[in-house]
């Protein structure tokens, strides 16, 4: 009965992807950007469903299982204040600089601002390798689920294809906006049943204040194993929503800049019934489901609802799960998608007979393989990875908030260069591989023992090559700063500088 | 205003670092017995949401209305609207 429940509810994400795509235009606009015109709710509904991945929930409750409550302030407190301050930043002015030059993706902001089709070429390359690891937790995620549920009937390789698959074919139908559509449908189950999992689970435990009786008080404090310089450190991890190129895509999606207004004031409010649910979950799980080694550990939600939720419910809350891993999934091959194919697309031309009858065909297709590639390379590596979801999550975010200092000042500031882009850039790269390949398989690394994390150390380096070479070096032509400072245009003092 | 929106931002920031509350897992019966430090950070959440509100609702300035009515936004026609960039 669960196995039927949660395959009925992927027909049905299934059917809302499908359906959305009678609306698609079939121009590369409509499949990448929906053609600017998603509301305001539509907005907030894919933006924070794409935002909240399979981390939000099993890596969440998995690492709860271990360090206790103050996991809720590592990310979700701390995304509550960066994400929607990031956002009021940048997105309205992503959203006029996309709308007004046509670019879709990071990549093509980037190679007009400093004029550099080599640099474009190189933040696709760092975009995609810091993109895999955030995959992987989505397809990774499906098939813990799927397995844990059906206790092994579907066994995790075969749940993990069949997420993939899923994905695939309503992304491939509706392009962005099937993704929309679907993502709201989905953020609107994972967000109700998070909660009705909660409230199962805690009364299969006798009350929520029995519950916390019986877990170790160490796990209801931060306690050592979270010092200050630690929950400092987490704090710099959301700056990667300034340069996440799903969420850059959703948010050209937007009707006009005040269509962000919701997204800003309501996203810190979203955040708690998923948060909350899933640490706590965690927490009383190490009572409940006790000797969780390690990674074992991502599939304690799962464990908890197929232990103390009956046969139709744990079906249901195990779709709720899906829906949360499949609405981020699907933004995150799209995206990677549009980076390929704009990139690619740019290198050739439109048949004038598909030209004439405004359809780029030939986009929209490139697209759809593309996204059958992507999956299926990533289905592959999730066979051979055993990482804990968290700590791949956490390995993602810091390589893309440290590239947060590049799209600030792509759009802020006018004396950047071409050179400070590429050192910045650089950097990044250089320091997350030589991070990743040196401790990414040790949890507990920090600079010198002080808690200070990767992402600190990167992103202020990134900052200072930027800085430091841009005012070392020539500033960018007028012309180019026109394209995304119209009205001003250069300043003075910087042909002084030249 | 632009100044003071910042300011509460900056000010979040520095509260969301709770050293006070770090080692204490006492518990608050009012609050279906949930530990302070947890209560304390849903919250700072709650918070941020109507610091955001106070920025783009009630505020002269919000990035956000440096363009036009909601929702029939034309770039072309606003860009040169706003100087001093975009």
């Amino acid at each position: 009965m669960t196995l039927a429940i949660v395959l009925a509810y992927l027909l049905l994400v299934l059917g809302v992807g499908i359906l959305s795509s009678r609306l698609l235009r079939r121009t590369g606009e409509d499949f990448f950007a929906a053609s600017h015109t998603i509301g305001p709710f539509i907005l907030l509904m894919s933006l924070f469903g794409t935002h909240m991945t399979a981390f939000s929930l099993l890596g969440a409750s998995g690492e709860a299982y271990h360090l206790g409550v103050g996991v809720f302030s590592l990310m979700a407190s701390a995304s509550a204040l960066v994400v929607p301050a990031v956002t009021l930043l940048l997105a309205p002015r992503v959203w006029r600089l996309g709308k007004a030059n046509g670019f879709l993706t990071q990549v093509e902001m980037v190679e007009a601002r400093w004029e550099s089709p080599g640099l474009g070429l190189a933040l696709f390359a760092v975009l995609t390798l810091l993109l895999v690891p955030y995959l992987l937790i989505g397809v990774l995620g499906g098939g813990i689920t799927l397995a844990e549920i059906t206790d092994g009937q579907l066994p995790q390789w075969l749940g993990s294809l069949l997420v993939s698959a899923v994905v695939l074919a309503y992304v491939a139908a509706g392009g962005v906006r099937g993704a929309a559509w679907a993502n709201t449908f989905q953020t609107l189950v994972f967000m109700a049943l998070g909660a009705l999992t909660f409230a199962v689970v805690v009364r299969e435990l006798g009350g929520l204040e029995a519950a916390l009786d019986r877990v170790d008080p160490a796990l209801l404090a931060h306690g050592p194993a979270i010092p200050a310089t630690k929950l400092l450190s987490y704090t710099l991890l959301p700056l990667s929503v300034a340069t996440f190129p799903h969420l850059f895509l959703h948010w050209l999606t937007a009707r006009g800049t005040r269509t962000f207004e919701l997204t800003v004031i309501a996203y810190p409010l979203c955040l708690l019934p998923v948060w909350i649910p899933s640490v706590l979950l965690g927490v009383l799980g190490s009572a409940a489901v006790p000797g969780l080694e390690g990674p074992a550990a991502s599939s304690v939600l799962i464990a908890m609802i197929a232990r103390f939720a009956p046969g139709v419910l744990a079906g249901l809350l195990a779709a709720g799960v899906l829906a949360a891993v499949m609405s981020s999934l699907d933004s995150q091959v799209l995206s990677l998608s549009t980076l390929f194919t704009r990139w690619l697309g740019r290198r050739r031309t439109i048949s004038p007979r598909a030209a004439a009858r405004g359809e780029d065909g030939r986009e929209v297709l490139l697209g759809r393989l593309f996204v059958a590639g992507i999956l299926a390379v990533t289905y592959v590596l999730s066979l051979l990875v055993e990482r804990s979801i968290f700590r791949l999550g956490v390995w993602s975010f810091t390589g893309f908030a440290a590239l947060a200092p590049l799209v600030f000042a792509a759009v802020y500031w006018k004396r950047s260069t071409r050179a400070g882009a590429w050192a910045c850039l650089g950097t990044v790269a250089a320091l997350w591989l030589g991070f990743f390949w040196s401790i990414g398989d040790e949890p507990g690394w920090s600079l010198a023992g002080t808690g200070v994390l990767p992402v600190v150390v990167i992103t202020a380096a990134s900052t200072l090559a930027l800085v430091g070479v841009s005012l070392l070096t020539r500033p960018p032509s007028a012309e180019a700063l026109g394209r995304f400072f119209p009205a001003a245009g250069p300043a003075p003092r910087h042909e002084e500088a030249a | 205003m632009k100044k003071l929106a910042w300011a509460g931002v900056g000010l979040l920031y520095l509260l969301h670092n709770d050293v006070w509350l770090w080692s204490e897992p006492h518990r608050l019966p009012w609050a279906w017995s949930l530990p302070a430090g947890f209560v304390y950070h849903v919250v700072f959440c709650v918070a941020a949401a109507l610091l955001f509100w106070l920025i783009v609702c009630t505020s002269s300035f919000s990035p956000l209305k440096e363009g036009g009515p909601r929702g029939d936004l034309s770039v072309r026609r606003e860009l040169p609207e706003r100087p001093g960039g975009p």
